[in-house]
Formats: C-alpha cells, structure tokens, sequence
C-alpha cells in the first residue's frame, strides 16, 4: 500500500467478540434467506420490475450495519440487504416495497430496492449511483448544525459508482466538511457487466482517499471477521473526529446484476480465487473452528430465518396492493401548492 | 485635435452602475494607451477605469462621488486623428432593451433604443390569410349564447384579417340594433326562417312561361263545387312528375333520391307566414274531389291544425302567387322539395290569333318552376312545362 | 431610501436566517466574498458558520441541501448562475423532486438561479431556465419581477415544504429599484395584474414583465390597450387570473425568455385553449428567446430574447386578427 495513504494501523479496535460475530453473521443469513425467497418470488412473476440481490456482499453489508448506532444515518445502496436489516429494517418492509404494497414505505410509487425511511435516518437511494453520498453529507451537516456531533453517516457504492462525477463531488465536499462519513465501496469486480480494468485505471480504488485527503481501509469482503475490525475501526474514526473514512472492500458478486442477468460475462476463474469465496460458507466454517456454533445451531438458526421471511412474505400479501383509485397522485407537500395544481 | 471618450466600461454581470471613488490624473496630463485613470466602485469591488488611447487628458465630465451607468462618458481625450477615426468608429453596440417605467432608473447610456422593425419582423405570428370566413371560438359561444345562426353572422361587417369579423365586431353591430326598435318573432316565422336558410343553401333557377287560363275556366264551370287554378296546376304538376320522376329527386350525398309516392304541396298564406297542406298521392286522385279537401285543408292551416295525412313531406310544391295580384316570381322550394311551381296574376293579354290574322285577348298568367339545378337543367324542367301547359290546355285529361 | 431587486434578495435571506435557525446558505462564494452578485453580503459575518462556500459541486451541494432538509434544516442553495444548475439536474429533478413522492418525507430546499441575460454574458451566463424545472412534478418554481416580489417570494420559498426553484433575474438585480419591502405579499400561486387593458392579455413574468409594460406604453398611443399579467410564479401557475383576463380581452399573448419548445408559454397556451376555449377571439401567440444558444455580443443578444418592440409589433397583429 502507498506510504502517504492514511490507513491507520489494525487493531486499534479490539477483534470481534463472538457475540457481535454471531449477531452479523445472523444478519447475513437472515439477508441472503430473504433473498433468495425475492429471486423465487419473482421467478414466480410475484414480483414486477426487478430483483437485485447482493449475495457475496452480506459480510460487508451486514458489518457496515452492526456498527451503526440508533440516531446515525445509512444509505444503503442495491447490494445492502443484509445491513439494511443489521440497521433495522422491519423484515416484512422488505417484501411490502417489492410487492408494491400500499402500506409499503413508497405505497408503490418505487419498488425494490429503493426503499427507505429518511424520518428514521435510513435513507431511499435512487438509480442515479454516487447521488446517494452528498444527501448523506447533507443529513450529516443538519446534525452539526443541531449540536448532534455523536452521529456519524454511511453509506454504500459501488466499484462502478466510484467512476460518477458524484461520487467525486461528494467525497471532495466531505472532505472540506470533516464530516464522520464513511464511505463503504464494494468492489465486487463488475459494474452490471463491467470488469474493474475498463472502470478505473488506479491499482486499488482505496489509492484515492489520498486524493481526498482522507483516510482509507482496505478488507477482504469474504471474511466477516475483516469486516467487522475495519468497518468497527472507520466507523470509531468517523465517530471521534478524524473525518470521512473510505473503506473499499473487496470480493465478489455471487450472482447476476439482477435475477435477469445470467452474468454469462463474468470470468470464471474468479470464482476459485480468495474473491470468490461465499462470505456466509467462510462465516459458518469460523464459527465452527472457533466452536462458537456447531451444526444444529446453525441448522436451527437457518430454520428460524426461513420461518421469520415465510412469516414476512404471507403477512405482506395480505396487504392491500397499491391502487390508482386511492392514490393521491399529488408530489407536494404543500397543500396549497397542490390544490393549485389540482385545478387542471 | 480630435476628442476620444472615456467610457464607464461593464464592470461586471448585473452591473448597472458604478460610482466615481477617485481621479488618478489631472486634466492637460499626459496619459498613456490603458493607463488606469479613475477609480470607481461598484457593489462588488474597486476598479480602475483606463484610457482607450494615449493622449492629452482633455476633461473629465465625472465628479467624485457621483454614481454613472455602465456606457456613460466620464471624460475626454485629445488624440491623434488616426486613434479617434479608429475607436470612435466603432460605437457602442445598441441593445433594443428598452426597460423603463416605474421601478426603474433611466435606461442606462448604451440602451438606445433600436427604431429597427427587423427585430418585430424576425418573428412571425402564424395567422391564416383567410379569416373572412373564419368564425372565431369566442364568436361561435357568443352566437349560440344569443341563438344566432353562425351563418347570420356574415351580415356583420368584420374588421379582423381579411374581413374576419372579430367579436368586438360582432359585439358593436348587436349594440348599433339594440338601439332600434325590435319584438320577438313568431315560431311560425322563425320556423319559415329556418326553413328558407336551409332552402337556400341550393343553386336555386327559375324559369317562366305564358298559359292560357281560358280552357281552365271553361272546364271548372263543369265542376261543383269547381277547383280553382292552383288545384288544376297542382293536378297537372302531380300527372307530369308520375312522368317524370326523377324530376323531382333530391340530390344526397352521391345519389339521387326518388320521390315514393306523388305527393304534392300547395302553399297558403296564413298570418304571419305560409302552411305547405300535402295532398298524398296527387297523380291518383280525381280533379273533382280535389276542391273540397282542398277547403278543409284551408280551414286547418289557417287554424295551424293540419291533419297528419297533410303534413307529410311532399316532393314539389305548387304556389299561387297570383291570388297576391303578383305577376311573377321567383319562388323557393322547401328544403326537402327540388322544385316549386308558381301561378301568377291571370289577366287579358293579346294574343296572335294565327286563323284570323289579328290580335285577340286572352286570359293569360305567367306559370314559373323554380328548381334545384343541381338535380335537374333547363331542358329537362322545360320538357317538365310543357307537359304541364299541355296537361292545362286540355284541362278535362287532369 | 432605495433598495434594489438584489438587495431585496439579501434582505429576504437575512431576515430568513435571523426569524428561522433551520436556514443556512450554502453556495460558490457566497461567505465571506458575500456572493457573485453580492446577494450574501455581509450574511456571514452576520451569521457565523451558517453562511458557507462550496466546493465547485453543484451536485454535491444540492444533494447536501436534501440530506439537511430531511434532517430538519431549511437549506438555501445559490447556484452562481442558473446555468450551472444544469450540473445538479439529477440532484434536482430525481432526488429533490421525487422525494416526497418517494417517501413522504418534504424536501423544503430552495435553489436560487440567477437567470437571465446581460449584456456580453454569452451562453452559459445567460440563459433561463424555469421552463425546464416546470417540466418536473415536485417542484415549485417562482419568477419574480418586481423588488417586492424577489423579497417575499423568496421568504415564501423558504417556508413552502417542497424544493423551490427561485429564478432570479441578473438584469432587475441593479437596475429596478424600490422605496421600501413589503411585510407580506400574494401567495406564490396567485398572479398579479401589472397593468389593466382591454384589447389583448399578455402573460408573463420575470424581467420580461418589464419588457411587456415597456410594450404596453408604446401601443397605448395606438389606442390599443394591453392587459399584462405578471405570473410571477410559473409552477403552479394562477390559471383563474389568466382566464378571467382572457374572458375579458378575447386574446392572449403569451411572453418568456427562456425557449420555445415545452416551455411556460406553452403550458399557458394549452391551459387557456383547453379550459377558454371559447374565450379566444384570435390564436393564442407566444413569444420566446430565439431557439439557438444565447449569443455573447450585444448586437446579437439585443434581439436573441423578446425586447418590447417584438412584444408590441405581435400584439398589435394579434390585435389586428
């Protein structure tokens, strides 16, 4: 790694207890369980529009989650499932936005992954990726302006992200601000069907937190354990004031773009590489080794995954679908501003 | 020597204006080309005005602390001839923003206002030129608000494009009427208004001829109660058209609708407008009947109370303008009618008695068939005539 | 005491940011050079810490506002000039807008474009784009006219829950002056008549209000009197006012110095032939900047944009129809 880049030592965290290692690792099966029942669901043409899993990326996910506290604020990004959940997520929200249900959080009006609630610091991402930082920025500078100076930001990208004037517009601002943001770029090889050498030309993308004079973490994104000692480490920097933190973690997307997309473009090899690996496999095998659960806890926490998504998934298809009859078709806040609109 | 301005230069976006802070020379100075010569200040920062030339300072005609807009002259130069053709030909470029009225100070010096039409002309309105028959939105709602007919409309001047009549036109003629005198038309009126407007959307022609009444007033002598004239030409009309059928189709569309039955119309004059009584099936009926029928038909009308067998639409009407003391006329068939046939004033004429070689009078009147010539010509309604005038001849055939 | 246009726009910020601590101001130059324009002067001395330049980011800091004013802020943002705001365009029209609509949480952000052309500005210092923002649901967009408008329009932009799009006018910022600011004004969604007249309605708003009035003065000496309604704000625009003037006068003008093509003038249009219909005497006209780039050298610029003359040579036509 460069000399002038700031990458504080390892260890000032101490290494994961077992009881947070336990907690993540739930999240990351809870996270890819609900996955897997939205990829049968819209195989099953349940639902409209599209599914897009982060498989792979739960390690991350789920980590970068663990380690927010209530009051701070998250923008999740598509692959988050697992963070999302580790954040707070309601379980049955998840299935409500991708059904399109009308006491969903966007009542149908956007579906799947964009889904959020701002009120609660949890923030709803739009297609436009890198846009999803300056808003966090934006949360972050309220709070200093309110005297809040507990509460850090985080949000997530992608390797493709990184090449979107926003996300240099943001990290840059950042920057100026000082701001306890941290910035998680998942570098799963592809940008939909993009390899790494035709997105960026730098050797590591963590090279550019110097640009920004920022500090930067490296991880491997397979072993929850990494996650959880460098995501803890950015996320204690953020919090005591050493600025915005950008952590690249590395690994590999296990799946399509979307559940649309065969991935017939991805190099194979990758997938018998340390990138390769299943961060979930490499998390029950720690568990093992460390006898921190043995197969019949798995099993039984496996069992009570399905159980809570089966749950989620029938309460949420007993909610009413989002309707055009019901619908306020109104995009203002202000009633006035509406009733004048509405005299067309 | 020739006198070159210095001129308070764009200061900036939005500058309007800048105030003279400082003078950095004195007047009969020696001045070089771009030497900052005033200081001036504007909302933003302090700036130096500099010299287009070089030169003797001539005057300033700015004071300190006095405000000029942006293009204003702040003072002279004396300079060569060569430096005052070359920069005083060049003028300041004219704006055509010519803001002004209230809320704002004079327009500033460079504003002159361009009297250029080219800058109107560059954009075109895109108006018909046809608008004389052009009835606006506004107009066709004022018309069917008053339940004027758009085509009444076409009496009122108009002094829109092309002779357009504009609502203010329109607006103006109803209140030049209000003025007059005026009561509300009868239904019976606005019903034959209607029935005319609608008449005469047609290419309407009318031609005439002379009869001789004499065998007609012989033959009715024989009949009790006896039918007058208008019966014997309706008869007449009604045996020619079984004839001539097609004579009496009406042109719809691409076709021409032929008469069903013979049935003809004979018009009488009621209060305030005319009633058209249908005798059905004419061509079948005997003459003698006719004048008894044709007397209660007279009562209903004048009651408006035709019986239903008598308004049936006809396919040609029969009028007899004579009984008005009317010669000739050029009557109209109703909308659904090709042609009508007037009787006119029956009086003596002389006539060429070819036996005895001498004038000799004759009761005559003028009989005129008045058609849709989109239907039928001139040769076929003249063959029409002359059956009928041969029909009339030998009254005792009808 | 005179106070012009821009100093409107610094009084109205100045008076949000001393009645309300969730304003602050966030833009290029904007502290302690107190603006391009000057619009901030002296705000953050004023006000410390709540008056802050940005990086050259337009994204970023329009983003920002949304994130502030999720969290409660009243964020305004000045962009140096209108066009630049074409970098924030995502910011603006997916985030901002859609936001409420996304998540019924309001987005009360307001973005100050000052719009419009000078003298020697060029394309990209120039241009006008409230015709743009109207085209997406969510956003209020306002166009004031007159100093007494740039200063409680731009307190009710801060008030008002949704993003507000605040075209402000570079050409009135120095050169229309007042005696003194109103304490309240009309309610963004209702349109003024800046001048009553009888034979023709022209609508429209910003600077070309002035244009109109100026256009006014020179038909009246024709014996042709025009009615000029100032929009003032153009998403939403006050349809009543304009139909009843329509209903009055029989024909409509309508006048804007952004370009033609899906712009204001057109919504005008389309809502005037669509609901007074049979109001209309003559076609409905419209005039607009020129449909190229904004030219930079004065003699081009000069007749780029309607002027009065183009204003009074098509209203004496449509007078004439």
């Amino acid at each position: 790694m460069l000399d002038t880049l700031k990458q504080p030592k390892r260890g000032v965290v101490p290494p994961a207890s077992r009881e947070q290692y336990v907690e993540a690792f739930n999240w990351m099966l809870l996270a890819r369980t609900v996955e897997e029942k939205l990829a049968s669901l819209w195989r099953a043409g349940k639902i409209s529009g599209g599914v897009y899993l982060g498989k792979g990326q739960e390690a991350i996910s789920a980590a970068l989650g663990i380690m927010l506290k209530p009051g701070d604020i998250f923008g999740p990004l598509i692959r988050d499932q697992a963070g999302r959940l580790a954040f707070g997520e309601p379980l049955i929200d998840v299935f409500r936005v991708h059904f399109g249900s009308r006491t969903g959080l966007s009542r149908g009006r956007d579906g799947n992954v964009h889904r959020g609630d701002p009120r609660r610091g949890y923030h709803a991402m739009i297609s436009h990726l890198g846009s999803l930082i300056s808003v966090v920025i934006g949360a972050l500078v309220a709070r200093r302006f309110q005297g809040d100076i507990t509460a850090i930001g985080a949000t997530t990208i992608g390797d493709g992200g990184t090449s979107t004037g926003a996300f240099h517009e943001a990290l840059n601002m950042a920057a100026v601000e000082k701001l306890p943001l941290v910035v998680v770029v998942v570098n799963n090889q592809y940008a939909y069907s993009t390899p790494n050498h035709r997105q960026f030309a730098c050797t590591d993308l963590v090279e550019r937190a110097i640009g920004y004079g920022i500090e930067g973490h490296s991880l491997d994104g397979t072993d929850l354990r990494e996650c959880l000692e460098v995501l803890g480490q950015a996320t204690e920097r953020a919090r005591s004031g050493h600025g915005p933190q950008m952590v690249v973690g590395n690994c590999l997307r296990l799946t399509g773009h979307g559940e649309h997309d065969d991935a017939f473009y991805m190099d194979k090899s990758l997938s018998y590489t340390r990138l390769g690996r299943d961060c979930l496999k490499v998390a029950e095998n720690y568990l093992q080794e460390h006898q921190w659960a043995d197969e019949a806890l798995l099993e039984n926490w496996r069992k009570n995954a399905k159980e809570q998504v089966e749950d989620a998934v029938v309460n949420a298809q007993h909610e009413p679908l989002a309707d055009p009859n019901s619908e306020t078709w109104c995009p203002y806040a202000t009633q006035r501003i509406a009733a004048a609109l509405s005299v067309r | 020597m020739p006198k070159v301005p210095i001129i308070m230069p764009q200061l900036g976006e939005s500058i309007a204006e800048a105030t003279v802070v400082r003078l950095t020379v004195k007047v009969g100075d020696q001045i070089e080309s771009d030497q900052e010569v005033i200081e001036v200040e504007t909302n933003k920062a302090v700036m130096s005005v500099t010299t287009p030339c070089e030169g003797l300072l001539e005057s300033f005609t700015a004071e300190v602390n006095e405000t000029y807009p942006v293009g204003s002259t702040l003072g002279y130069i004396e300079a060569s001839v060569e430096d005052a053709e070359r920069l005083n030909a060049t003028e300041p470029p004219a704006i055509a923003w010519p803001y002004s009225g209230p809320g704002f100070d004079e327009a500033p010096a460079d504003q002159s206002v361009s009297s250029d039409e080219s800058a109107s002309n560059t954009l075109e309105i895109p108006v018909g030129q046809n608008g004389a028959a052009y009835q606006s939105p506004r107009l066709r709602a004022r018309l069917q608000e008053l339940g004027i007919h758009p085509n009444d409309a076409a009496i009122v001047p108009g002094s829109g494009m092309a002779g357009r009549v504009t609502v203010r036109d329109f607006e103006a003629y109803m209140e030049e009427l209000s003025r007059l005198p005026s009561k509300k038309a009868s239904p019976m009126r606005l019903a034959v208004a209607d029935s005319m407007r609608r008449s005469w959307t047609r290419p309407l022609a009318t031609l005439g001829v002379s009869i001789s009444l004499e065998p007609i007033l012989v033959h009715r002598k024989t009949l009790i109660p006896s039918p007058g004239p208008a019966l014997y030409l309706a008869k007449a009309l009604a045996i020619a058209l079984s004839e001539y059928p097609q004579s009496a189709g009406r042109l719809v569309g691409e076709k021409i609708v032929l008469p069903a039955s013979i049935d003809i119309g004979v018009a009488v004059e009621v209060e305030d407008g005319v009633i058209v009584p249908v005798f059905a099936n004419l061509d079948k009926q005997p003459l003698a009947e006719l004048p008894s029928q044709y007397k209660k038909f007279l009562q209903a009308a004048k009651e408006k109370r035709l019986p239903d067998e008598a308004k049936r639409p006809a396919i040609a009407s029969v009028t007899n303008f004579g009984t008005l003391g009317v010669r000739w006329a050029t009557p109209i068939p109703l909308p659904n009618e090709t042609l009508i046939v007037g009787l006119g004033y029956g009086e003596k004429r002389p006539f060429w008695d070819e036996t005895a070689g001498c004038f000799v009078p004759r009761l005559e009147a003028d009989l005129t068939i008045s058609f849709d010539h989109r239907v039928i010509d001139g040769g076929q309604s003249g063959r029409l005539v002359r059956r009928i005038m041969e029909l009339l001849a030998a009254p005792e055939t009808l | 005491m005179t106070i012009t246009y821009l100093e409107a726009i610094r009084e109205a910020q100045e008076k949000a940011l001393r009645d309300d601590e969730r304003v602050y101001i966030y833009g290029q130059d904007v502290g302690a050079f107190g603006g391009a324009f000057k619009a901030t002067k002296n705000l953050a001395k004023e006000f410390p810490g709540r008056v802050l330049d940005a990086p050259i980011s337009e994204d970023a800091m329009v983003g920002s506002a949304i994130g502030a004013a999720i969290e409660g802020m009243r964020p305004i943002i000045e962009m140096q000039f209108a066009d630049f705001s074409a970098v924030a365009i995502n910011q603006i029209v997916n985030q901002a807008a859609t936001l409420y609509w996304r998540t019924q949480v309001a987005c009360p952000i307001t973005i100050r474009l000052p719009s419009g052309g000078n003298p020697g500005s060029g394309p990209f210092h120039s241009q006008c784009l409230e015709s743009l923002y109207s085209h997406f649901p969510g956003l209020v967009v306002m166009t004031p006219a007159t100093v007494e408008d740039a200063y409680t329009m731009l307190l009710e932009a801060v008030e008002i829950d949704d993003p507000v799009i605040f075209c402000e006018h570079k050409y009135l910022y120095n050169r229309l002056k007042s005696d003194l600011l109103p304490e309240t004004g009309l309610p963004c969604d209702t349109a003024r008549v800046a001048r009553f007249g009888r034979d023709v309605t022209i609508v429209t708003y910003s600077a070309m209000v002035h244009e109109a009035l100026a256009a006014a003065d020179q038909l009246r000496k024709e014996d042709i009197e025009a009615e000029i309604i100032d929009l003032r704000c153009v998403k939403p625009f006050d349809l009543r006012t304009v139909l009843s003037s329509v209903a009055r006068t029989a024909r409509l003008l309508c006048v804007g110095e952004s370009w033609p093509w899906g712009g204001v003038n057109s919504e005008v249009i389309t809502s005037v032939v669509t609901h007074g219909f049979l109001l209309l005497d003559a076609p409905p006209q419209r005039i607009n900047s020129k449909d190229t780039p904004i030219p930079f050298h004065p003699n081009l610029w000069g007749v780029h944009k309607p002027s009065s003359q183009v204003i009074a040579a098509a209203a004496r036509r449509l007078c004439e129809w």
